[in-house]
């Protein structure tokens, strides 16, 4: 079936400019990969070599960048200067599929985390930022799709970290950079999804 | 298309897209005399062949629900990608279908064009509607799911002109032919979204009023109304504001020649509230309100 090679084509220089560029410079030869028909072929040669193909690109790219960001906030604050390179590694790897927030988030966030694990993504307190972000999304899943109630102490995460969290989350939720001192005590914050809206508190030793 | 059908339905007047901003903001209630829901996002997807596919936010829904005891529903998918070649979701289709069933929605829409594909059993999203060559194929392809989904919701199914910015070349229909074989073959209505008409008329150089002259304009039963704004060059469909200065005489234009328009619907991006501050939103609703009544 040509028309769903011509439409993958399509989509796939949308999704990967490296291919529309592929085709500006070499012309059909860049959609050998593909079942096409000769008119098909020539129309999206026609579609890459159009002004319009940049922006159709730019657009798709922050659609897909803004489920991941709404999603993890601070770790993506975190690893701005390194996230240009980071999603598109993320997206060869995984297309999405699913842009919804909350799905969409835990998968990335499940990603990020297999990377910093493995040293490919290096930042400091990323995963711990990682994991209080990761966190609120699992108890957003459970209580919006009914399989925790507010209510229920389901809805309630206790995290402990190395040291006090609450300045670094801050200055990330203010768009500024990691301290450079964070408070050196042993501290244990409850994420609440009992109340509405959810909250965030230090647990009183 | 059943035209008698459009006739019987009921004239809902000026609507608002629901956004989690209009949640927030009571100054529009009362400006709006019905509300449009993106159904898409009150609940998480699975994906086709998921065991419990669907899975509905509560809180939103609750909050739709108490909505929908004020004001009529109408709903207007975004994950159906009826253009698709290796896909058609009818696990989607059954979904929508519930939904126009539980709120009582007068129509369904959703939009001419595709972003999803099926490739060896993965799917990909494009993350932007793509549009479909006006030609035969497309033609026939569209018919065909047109009666598959007409067959599973009970009330007018329409589907909206999309934004493109790029024009696959030697297309044998222009968008208004093509727009007006495609309701009269198929019997979908038309979402009319003015805005995206400009948006196209601005970026590739033609007039959106040649366009509704063409248009059999009988087959339009929702107009969408909005604002948008400068990226990279191009004009966009970002829904940023107030309704673009240039769509309010396409809207006269439209309720003057369209006779079967049920309903006007305002949108706007939840991201560019701080331009509506002031009761903006309900100017802008009351502004189309306006011409409602003058011209239907």
């Amino acid at each position: 079936m040509t028309l769903a090679a011509y439409q993958d084509a399509f989509a796939r220089m949308v999704l990967s400019p490296a291919l529309c560029l592929r085709a500006r410079a070499e012309g059909e030869a860049a959609f050998a990969g593909f079942e096409m028909d000769v008119a098909e072929r020539a129309r999206l040669l026609h579609i890459a070599r159009q002004p319009g193909m940049r922006i159709t690109c730019i657009l798709s790219r922050a659609n897909r960048l803004s489920s991941l960001v709404g999603a993890l906030p601070l770790s993506c604050e975190l690893l701005k200067p390194q996230l240009g390179e980071l999603v598109d590694r993320y997206w060869n790897a995984h297309p999405m599929a699913d842009l919804q927030s909350l799905p969409a988030g835990l998968a990335f966030a499940q990603y990020l985390a297999d990377e910093i694990e493995a040293g490919r993504v290096v930042a400091r307190f990323a995963l711990d930022v990682l994991r209080y972000e990761r966190a609120w999304l699992e108890l957003q899943l459970s209580t919006h799709t009914g399989s925790s109630q507010p209510g229920d102490d389901a809805a309630v995460r206790e995290l402990v970290f190395g040291f006090d969290p609450t300045p670094l989350l801050e200055a990330l939720g203010a768009g500024g950079p990691v301290p450079a001192m964070l408070p050196d005590s042993p501290t244990t914050l409850v994420l609440d999804f009992r109340s509405d809206p959810p909250q965030t508190r230090m647990l009183q030793e | 298309m059943d035209f008698a059908r459009l006739q019987s339905l009921p004239a809902l007047g000026v609507g608002l897209l629901l956004n989690p901003d209009t949640l927030a903001s009571p100054e529009a209630d009362g400006a709006y005399q019905y509300l449009e829901v993106i159904p898409d996002r009150f609940w998480l997807d699975g994906g086709p062949g998921s065991s419990a596919r669907y899975r509905e936010l509560g809180p939103s829904v609750a909050a739709l629900d108490t909505l929908a005891e004020r004001v009529p529903i109408v709903c207007h998918s975004i994950g159906l990608s009826i253009g698709s070649a290796s896909l058609f979701d009818t696990g989607h289709v059954e979904q929508v279908a519930r939904w126009q069933r539980r709120y009582g929605c007068a129509w369904h829409s959703d939009h001419l064009a595709f972003s999803r594909l099926a490739e060896h059993g993965v799917e990909v999203n494009a993350a932007i509607t793509l549009p479909l060559t006006r030609d035969e194929a497309s033609l026939e392809m569209l018919v065909e799911r047109v009666a598959a989904i007409q067959s599973h919701i009970d009330v007018p199914f329409l589907l909206e002109n999309n934004v493109y910015f790029v024009i696959p070349p030697d297309e044998p229909y222009g968008e208004a032919a093509f727009l007006s074989e495609l309701c009269r073959r198929s019997g979908c209505g038309l979402l009319l979204d003015l805005h995206n008409l400009h948006v196209n008329a601005t970026n590739h150089g033609f007039a959106a009023e040649a366009v509704l002259d063409e248009l059999d304009l009988r087959h339009v039963v929702e107009v969408h109304i909005a604002g948008g704004d400068q990226l990279a060059g191009f004009y966009t469909d970002s829904h940023a504001g107030p309704v673009a200065d240039a769509v309010w005489p396409l809207l006269e234009r439209t309720l003057r020649a369209a006779p079967w328009v049920r309903g006007v619907t305002f949108e706007y991006h939840e991201s560019y509230a701080a331009l509506l501050t002031g009761g903006g939103v309900a100017r802008e609703l009351a502004r189309a309100r306006t011409l409602w009544e003058r011209c239907c």
